[in-house]
């Protein structure tokens, strides 16, 4: 659905994105993070036929979006940031005007805008004027102009921004939904969100990927697994020992705690789950146990990472 | 055709719902009731000298003030707007050619510019229906000279986008519009002031030459080809203006 091939954009001064390339297939959702300034809009933009690549080229849906826009433009529902609507219109007047303007047949408009209206929760404000609506709901009207043409390719930038939690998860659900009869590449800076919803991540930083992956196996291959936490009352050089002995252990750090306590994290080679192991060597060794757990690496910690690598 | 036909109407209905509209209305109709008044009130006391009613009211200060200010406050929005609040993010990322953006910004302003003037054609039948004077009053100028307005306007608002499209800020838009309009119509004082060889290349830029004319009953095809011409520069520079961001590099 979209190519991407040594995308470079340079302003005046500055390069935004140098050398881009990734693919995404048809009915992925695909979430695009990275921190302000990587060119994560830069990209989007380009994507979507709003500014040309200075270099490199971007094929969406089969049609290049330098020479092919109008074919392009014609496939894809575009949502910018800070979502930009006309103040003055009715949020109705408004849907209607983008459908005529997308090309959707005046014979199914009305029911167009219905069906996104519901699918957006804002068909209690299709009479209001778009000046007066609340940020929560102006971002909905954005969302539901993107859809409304049912496109086949859905970009987002920073969809859930400026939104309340029950909010983000009616948007998360239903860019969830739209997965699965769309494409969707959405860009955030909320990571759960991209955990929640999104089938691959691009990492991109400094105008650059710095990694692609689906979440489940960014956090593995950048993490390895998570470390198993141990807290048991024995002295802490003896535990280190006797914990560093497991096969497939790489890294074992233990520290005194209150009450004769030691806590230690054991960190796997590769993936494992070494819950019952250190289980069954404290039963062993007869110590006193008050918390084995295994700590999950978020995706935050993957991002976070990768993003000030190079610092 | 058809994407130019909703930009429009979306373009006329902002208009409307926007106070500068109703404001610059107020403030045309006001200027010229006020310019027509007084014509009628001057004319009624001595007859009129070399030039007809419609020469004067067609020509008048008031007149050239409403000609040379309204088309850049009336079209000082429509390209400067978009941009500045992002819209043409939006725009430009539907499935719409640049001249067909251009196109209906520049037919929204032209007839916003015919609804703000359409009043003043009831003085014609003000007129005919209180002059003592038996014969009628004779159509032809009033024609011509309402076809005039037109076509000046068309170059005024051309100007007035082009200037639009090259800023996202709506004062530096108008003061730009206005100085090109303004000067335009200065150069074209050189018509009065020259003799033979300049003439000839003044009387085809003199807007006060051409109203002169024009409010007398004579529209001439070069006249026409004139503005229609000049106004497509203006709006071809738009489009090149609209269209650079398209540009690489």
């Amino acid at each position: 659905m979209i190519q991407v091939d040594n995308l470079v954009k340079r302003y005046a001064g500055f390069t935004a994105i140098h050398g881009l390339t990734f693919s995404v297939q048809k009915g992925e959702i695909v979430g695009f993070l990275g921190p302000n300034g990587a060119g994560k809009s830069t990209t989007m933009r380009i994507l979507s036929c709003f500014m040309p690549a200075t270099s490199g080229t971007a094929i969406v849906a089969g049609f290049n979006t330098y020479d092919q826009s109008l074919e392009v433009r014609q496939r894809i529902g575009y949502m910018p940031e800070n979502v930009p609507l006309y103040p003055e219109m009715r949020v109705h007047e408004y849907l209607h005007f983008r459908a005529a303007l997308k090309g959707v047949p005046r014979s199914r408009r009305r029911g167009q805008v219905e069906r996104v209206s519901e699918q957006c929760g804002i068909t209690d404000v299709m009479r209001k004027i778009i000046g007066h609506l609340s940020k929560g709901y102006r971002q909905r009207v954005g969302l539901a102009d993107a859809l409304v043409h049912d496109p086949e390719l859905i970009i987002l930038d920073e969809p859930t921004i400026g939104l309340d939690p029950n909010q983000i998860r009616q948007v998360r659900g239903l860019i969830k939904d739209l997965g699965k009869s769309h494409t969707v590449l959405l860009s955030t800076h909320i990571l759960p969100e991209v955990e929640m919803t999104c089938s691959r991540v691009i990492i991109i930083n400094k105008g650059k990927i710095a990694a692609s992956d689906t979440p489940e196996n960014l956090k593995r291959l950048r993490m390895g697994g998570g470390e198993t936490v141990v807290e048991v009352k024995a002295d802490a050089k003896a535990v280190e020992n006797e914990f560093r002995a497991i096969p497939d252990v790489s890294q074992v750090e233990a520290s005194p705690s209150d009450g004769g306590f030691c806590k230690v994290a054991i960190h796997p080679k590769r993936d494992e789950d070494l819950r019952e192991t250190v289980y069954q060597i404290v039963r062993q060794k007869g110590w006193g146990l008050r918390e084995l757990t295994r700590r999950r690496q978020t995706l935050e910690d993957v991002f976070v990472q990768i993003t000030t690598e190079d610092d | 055709m058809r994407n130019i036909w909703i930009l429009f109407k979306r373009e006329m209905m902002s208009y409307f719902f926007s106070p500068i509209a109703y404001i610059v209305g107020v403030a045309v109709l006001l200027i010229m009731g006020g310019s027509f008044y007084f014509i009628t009130y001057i004319l009624s006391r001595q007859p009129g000298d070399n030039y007809t009613a419609s020469q004067w009211f067609f020509n008048g200060f008031f007149f050239w003030i409403v000609m040379l200010v309204v088309p850049p406050v009336i079209s000082m929005r429509l390209f400067a707007d978009e941009q500045k609040s992002g819209t043409i993010e939006t725009l430009m990322t539907a499935p719409l050619r640049d001249w067909e953006y251009v196109l209906a910004k520049f037919f929204g302003a032209c007839v916003f510019f015919i609804v703000l003037w359409s009043p003043t054609s009831l003085y014609v039948f003000v007129l005919r229906h209180f002059s003592r004077d038996t014969t009628p009053l004779d159509l032809g100028p009033v024609v011509g000279g309402y076809i005039g307005v037109l076509l000046v306007a068309m170059l005024l608002i051309s100007i007035g986008c082009m200037a639009s499209a090259s800023t996202r800020n709506q004062i530096i838009a108008a003061i730009i519009a206005f100085a090109i309009g303004g000067s335009l119509f200065l150069v074209g004082f050189g018509f009065f002031y020259t003799s033979d060889k300049y003439k000839e290349f003044f009387d085809y830029i003199s807007m006060l030459g051409h109203m002169l004319e024009m409010s007398r009953g004579v529209l001439e095809w070069k006249r026409v080809i004139f503005y229609l011409s000049s106004s497509f520069f203006f709006l071809y520079l738009a489009h090149c203006m609209v269209q650079s961001r398209r540009w690489k590099n």
